[in-house]
This record gives structure tokens, C-alpha cells and sequence, in this order.
């Protein structure tokens, strides 16, 4: 067990470095000076060669990385070009706004994904079972930013219920929230009934039910709970990736969080703030994924029994 | 979003995390699926493994109503954007200045856009856009992983550990962000589109064979072409290949919808398809500050997107059921 949890940790570290080696050579690969981006094209030839030379641009590419690797593991993710301020506070002040949209998308996706796949799962091949399992196949086929824009023009232009955009009070949260978390519920809808479906033929089922116990409770207790494993590990892995920045929700919604700052970045060409936030977020995405790793092993007695 | 994206993948990996928890499952599988997979096995399925699979596609449209539906409109979203100079009623260039951004009124069934060009039209017509990137990124992806996915499972070793190392660091990152990397290096537009998901996309598919590979080449009848000395090439493709023919065609059905999710997301956010040309995310974004005054025009391309990766997903699940259950538990 504590063998297993070592392991997954030490196969993480080479490939978080990996990941930074890849979004750090894509970006350096670029021909052009940065520091002649930054000034503009009228600044002084031998201006920009000293800055180059006192930013360190001259040195090979892999003496680079490794200063960058040395100063990311500070906290130090170097400085906007276009906002020029330093690149970890940016993300500072966008991560909270990214967290509560995660939790409450997260939320409606459970309270929405696993009751619609138990009861699926209970009333296999029926009406009820087949319209809950189109409706989580339309969560995951929906293009979120039309969504997001449907919503808007129903609750905020028609009926006035709900502000459009922005993101101060609980009621800027609401849209959001329940667009990211129907298109997340699908994938937790279809598992949990698979899962689900797979347990219910287990041979202890049986047993349970030769006993005499309700049904009911033979979902629950013996069902239900087994079955949740592979969901709860799959939940874990989707909150990482709602952590990690939900682009098209935060666009359309005028959320500035992490995928918001990312596509500023992309638009405005601002290459340090874009390696910056793209590292971040995957980062989360795989320090998210190991946490749902552990926690399998952790549930599933057969692993944790070695 | 990558969020689709990666829910795919997710839903493929999870489904292998039910496998070793689940005692045969054999529930989900509709009746008749579960011969075919004996019958690959035998000699005879070696020999003209296509007409089986043929045959189990024709036999699945037969009993599944949703899957030939799906089907029937994928090809009908097809036929109307290669017809689509025919079909169209407007040129879907021509602006009409003295009506823009309306709703369907006389001669526009789906009103306007921003320049008073006729939306329908330019739907026809960006429709192409989103199914050339479904499909076209999808196959160059799929026949890179199936390359390096044999190469990696039948010869193994050092090869295998390079190829699969690389494939981590790929599936590491949502599909979304990768696009933006790449099109902040190479410029924004289809061609990075294009790029990014043919060479990005490769690694889910690789992991698949691989896995697929590793079990087929305990085989016997590897073992026999082993034995008489066929050369190794000539059993990847001759012996092996053709077994994994029908995973290949249930993951290319449901890679599909998630490349045409990202590229219409890359289009909405202006990094994609790029004026003149369109595409539907780029008329979403195009019409997005018209969403009060005219909804219809501004929210129709969204629907046909919706349509067309929903008839993927159906046809896509319906594949899985039937010719390679063992993705789904």
C-alpha cells in the first residue's frame, strides 16, 4: 500500500518536468526576440541587446529551462510582458474565482450524474433509463460555450431572473455552475451505471437477496457502495480538470480565472504569462490525477490489502 | 473545452478501472456480440476479418434504430455541406447592409448575421469546416497511434518505454490548452487546428492498441507465423492489425465529436477558423454581441453542432456495444 502510493508519486515528478520541458521548448522555439516584442518596434538596437544579454536570452536552451525549473519551484513564473507584473500573483488572483467555479460545477455535476445513473442502473432498458442516458449523452455532446450563451439569452435577456455576466454575487454563480455541471454529469451519470450494473451481478448480490433483504437496501449497502468506487476516482479526476481552468464557461460567463487568463495571453501574445498559466493548470491536472489514484487504492480493498 | 475531451478519454479509462472490478458484466453486451469476438478468433475470421466486420456493422444498424438514425444524419450533415454551392440559397459571402443581424425574415429561413449575410448558407458552408476536422486530424492521429501503438506493444522493450513515456506527457494535457501552445507558435487558423490535433491526438489511440497488442501477440497463431519465420513487419500488419480493426473503428467514432468540440471552442475563441472563411464556433463568436436582438441567427450554428457530435456519441456507443464490449467494461 504505502509501496503502491510511493511508486505513483515518483512516476508523477519526471513527468511533471516532462510537461514543463514541452510547454517551455514550444514556447522558446518561436523565432524572434522577446525583449524586441516587449519594447515595441522603435526601441534602440543595442537597448534590446543589453536586455537580452541581462535577461539571460543568450544562454543555451536547456540553461534556460533549468533556471526556470529552479525559479518555478520558488514561485517565481517570471513577469507578464503585457501586464508587467509578476506572473504567480496574476494567477493568484484568478485561481479563487477558478475554485468556486469548480466546486459548484462539481456539485450540480454529482447532485445531477449519480442519482440519474443509480436510478438508471435500477430501471435498466426502460423510458426512464433511456431518456436519462440520452440526457447524459447530450451533457457530454453539448459545446459548452453555446450553452452558456443559451442560458444567458433564456434567464438573463428573456426573464431577467439572473445577471449575464460577471462574477460577484451568488447569483453570477448560478449559469455557470449548472452549464459546466450538466456537461460534467454525463460522464458521471454513464459510469455510475455501469459500474453499478457490473456489481449487481456479482454473486454476494445474490446472496443478499436470497437473505431476503430489501432491494432497496441491497443497492445501497452492498451495491452502491462497492460501485462507487471507480466514481468517486472519477470525480476526483474531473474536479483536477475543472480546478484547472474551465476556458469556454469562464469566457462566454466574463469569469477571470485561469482559463481567461490563458486566452488573454493567446491573444495578446503574452508568452510568459501563457507557459506560466499553462504549467499551472496542468500541473493541477496531474497532482489531481495521483490524488484519484491514491484514493482508489485506498477504497478498493483489493489494493489495499497488499 | 478539453473538459469534452477529456470526459472521452476519462470514459474510456474508467470504463477499464470497472474491468478489474466487475466479475463478467457480460450484461451490457447486446445478444449476438459476444460470438463474433469467438468467431475472430478461429482461422476463418484471419482471413477475411473485413466482411465480419462488415457484417457485424450491417447487423448492428439492423437492431439498433438510434445507431442507423445517427448514422443517417451524419450522412445527411455530409451530402449538405459537399452540395452545399447547390443547396445554399444565397452566396454566403454576398452582405446586405440594410439588413443586419436579423431574425429569420423572407428569403433568410435562419436570418442574418453581423454583415447581413444569410446564416443558413454560411452554416452550409462552415459546416464543412467541422466536419473536415472531425474527420481528417482524426484519421492522421488514429493511423500515427495505431503505427506507433504496434510498434510499441509487439516489439516492446526500450521502444515500447520511449513511445508510451511520450504518450504520457501528451494525455497529461487537455487537448484545448495543447491547441492554444501550438497555435501561439504557429499562428492562429485551421492549418494549426489541423496540426494540432493530428499530432496530439495520437496518444489515447496508441495506449488502446498497445494494450491490444500485448494480448493478441500471446496468440497462437503469432506464435505459428513467429515460428515459420514471417518477418515482423508482416505480422504486425498481416496477424495483428486486422484484430484491432474493430476497437479502431469504435475509437474513431467517438474521437470524432470531441475534435469537433475543440475546434468550434478554438473557432469561438478566435484562435480557430479565422474571416473570411467560417466555421460554426466562429459564427457563434461573430454573432455573440447579437445574442438579445437576434437569437436565432446566433444560436442556430450551436444546435447544428450539437446534432452532429450527438449523432457521433449515439453511433459511437452503439459500435462499442457492439463490436468491442470489452471497452466498455
Amino acid at each position: 500500500m504505502g509501496k503502491y502510493i510511493t511508486k505513483r508519486i515518483l512516476i508523477s515528478i519526471p513527468l511533471m518536468i516532462a510537461v514543463v520541458l514541452v510547454v517551455f521548448l514550444m514556447l522558446q522555439v518561436l523565432p524572434g526576440n522577446p525583449v524586441s516584442v516587449m519594447m515595441g518596434e522603435k526601441a534602440n538596437p543595442a537597448v534590446i541587446e543589453r536586455v537580452t544579454e541581462q535577461m539571460g536570452l543568450n544562454d543555451p536552451v536547456l540553461v534556460r529551462f533549468g533556471r526556470y525549473l529552479i525559479d518555478a519551484l520558488h514561485g517565481d513564473l517570471g513577469i507578464s510582458y503585457k501586464l508587467n507584473r509578476p506572473i504567480a500573483t496574476l494567477i493568484g488572483e484568478a485561481f479563487p474565482n477558478t475554485v468556486k467555479l469548480a466546486i459548484t460545477a462539481a456539485l450540480v455535476a454529482w447532485i445531477i450524474g449519480i442519482p440519474a445513473g443509480v436510478i438508471s442502473a435500477i430501471k435498466k432498458d426502460t423510458l426512464l433509463d433511456r431518456f436519462l442516458m440520452g440526457f447524459s449523452l447530450v451533457g457530454i455532446s453539448l459545446p459548452v460555450f453555446w450553452a452558456a450563451m443559451l442560458m444567458q439569452f433564456i434567464f438573463s435577456a428573456q426573464l431577467g431572473l439572473l445577471p449575464i455576466s460577471g462574477y460577484t454575487t451568488w447569483k453570477h454563480m448560478i449559469m455557470p455552475a449548472f452549464v459546466l455541471g450538466w456537461a460534467s454529469s454525463g460522464t458521471i451519470a454513464r459510469l455510475t451505471r455501469s459500474s453499478l450494473l457490473g456489481i449487481m451481478k456479482n454473486d454476494y448480490i445474490r446472496t443478499a437477496r436470497a437473505k431476503g433483504i430489501k432491494e432497496s437496501l441491497v443497492v445501497v449497502r452492498h451495491g452502491l457502495k462497492n460501485a462507487m468506487i471507480p466514481v468517486v476516482t472519477m470525480m476526483a479526476m474531473q474536479f483536477a480538470s475543472l480546478l484547472s481552468g474551465a476556458v469556454m464557461t469562464e469566457t462566454v460567463f466574463g469569469i477571470g480565472g485561469i482559463g481567461v487568463l490563458m486566452v488573454s495571453a493567446v491573444n495578446t501574445r503574452d508568452m510568459p504569462l501563457l507557459q506560466g498559466s499553462v504549467i499551472f493548470s496542468t500541473m493541477i491536472i496531474i497532482l489531481g490525477n495521483l490524488v484519484a489514484d491514491i484514493l482508489y487504492s485506498f477504497l478498493d480493498p483489493k489494493i489495499r490489502e497488499q | 473545452m478539453g473538459l469534452n475531451k477529456m470526459n472521452r478519454t476519462a470514459d474510456i479509462l474508467a470504463d477499464k478501472i470497472v474491468s478489474g472490478f466487475s466479475m463478467e458484466g457480460t450484461d451490457w453486451i447486446p445478444e449476438g456480440a459476444t460470438e463474433p469476438a469467438v468467431v475472430e478468433e478461429t482461422a476463418e475470421a484471419e482471413l477475411a476479418p473485413d466482411e465480419t466486420l462488415k457484417e457485424q456493422i450491417f447487423s448492428m444498424f439492423r437492431h439498433n434504430k438510434l445507431a442507423l438514425v445517427s448514422a443517417i444524419i451524419i450522412l445527411l450533415f455530409i451530402i449538405a455541406t459537399i452540395f452545399a454551392p447547390f443547396l445554399a440559397p444565397h452566396d454566403p459571402n454576398v452582405q446586405d447592409m440594410y439588413n443586419r443581424a436579423s431574425n429569420p425574415c423572407e428569403g433568410h429561413i435562419l436570418g442574418t448575421d453581423s454583415l447581413g449575410r444569410d446564416v443558413f448558407s454560411r452554416m452550409l458552408y462552415g459546416g464543412r469546416v467541422s466536419l473536415l476536422v472531425g474527420l481528417l486530424p482524426t484519421t492522421i492521429s488514429m493511423i500515427l497511434g495505431t503505427a506507433l501503438g504496434l510498434i510499441a506493444g509487439y516489439i516492446g522493450g526500450k521502444i515500447d518505454n520511449i513511445i508510451m513515456r511520450i504518450a504520457d506527457v501528451l494525455m497529461a494535457f487537455p487537448s484545448l490548452l495543447l491547441a492554444m501552445l501550438v497555435s501561439y507558435t504557429l499562428g492562429k487558423g485551421m492549418l494549426t487546428i489541423f496540426i494540432a490535433l493530428s499530432f496530439v491526438g495520437w496518444a489515447g489511440t496508441a495506449r488502446m492498441v498497445r494494450s491490444e497488442v500485448l494480448s493478441l501477440r500471446e496468440k497462437e497463431y503469432v506464435e505459428a507465423a513467429t515460428s515459420i519465420g514471417v518477418k515482423r513487419s508482416t505480422i504486425m500488419i498481416r496477424h495483428i492489425l486486422p484484430n484491432c480493426l474493430s476497437t479502431l473503428v469504435v475509437l474513431f467514432t467517438m474521437n470524432v465529436p470531441g475534435n469537433i468540440l475543440t475546434e468550434s471552442s478554438l473557432s469561438f475563441l478566435g484562435i480557430g477558423a479565422q474571416p473570411p472563411s467560417t466555421s460554426w464556433g466562429l459564427l457563434v463568436f461573430e454573432m455573440k454581441k447579437f445574442l438579445t436582438q437576434a437569437p436565432i441567427p446566433t444560436l442556430a450554428p450551436g444546435i447544428a453542432i450539437l446534432i452532429l457530435v450527438v449523432a457521433f456519441n449515439f453511433l459511437g456507443d452503439a459500435l462499442r456495444d457492439q463490436l468491442d464490449p470489452s471497452l466498455k467494461d
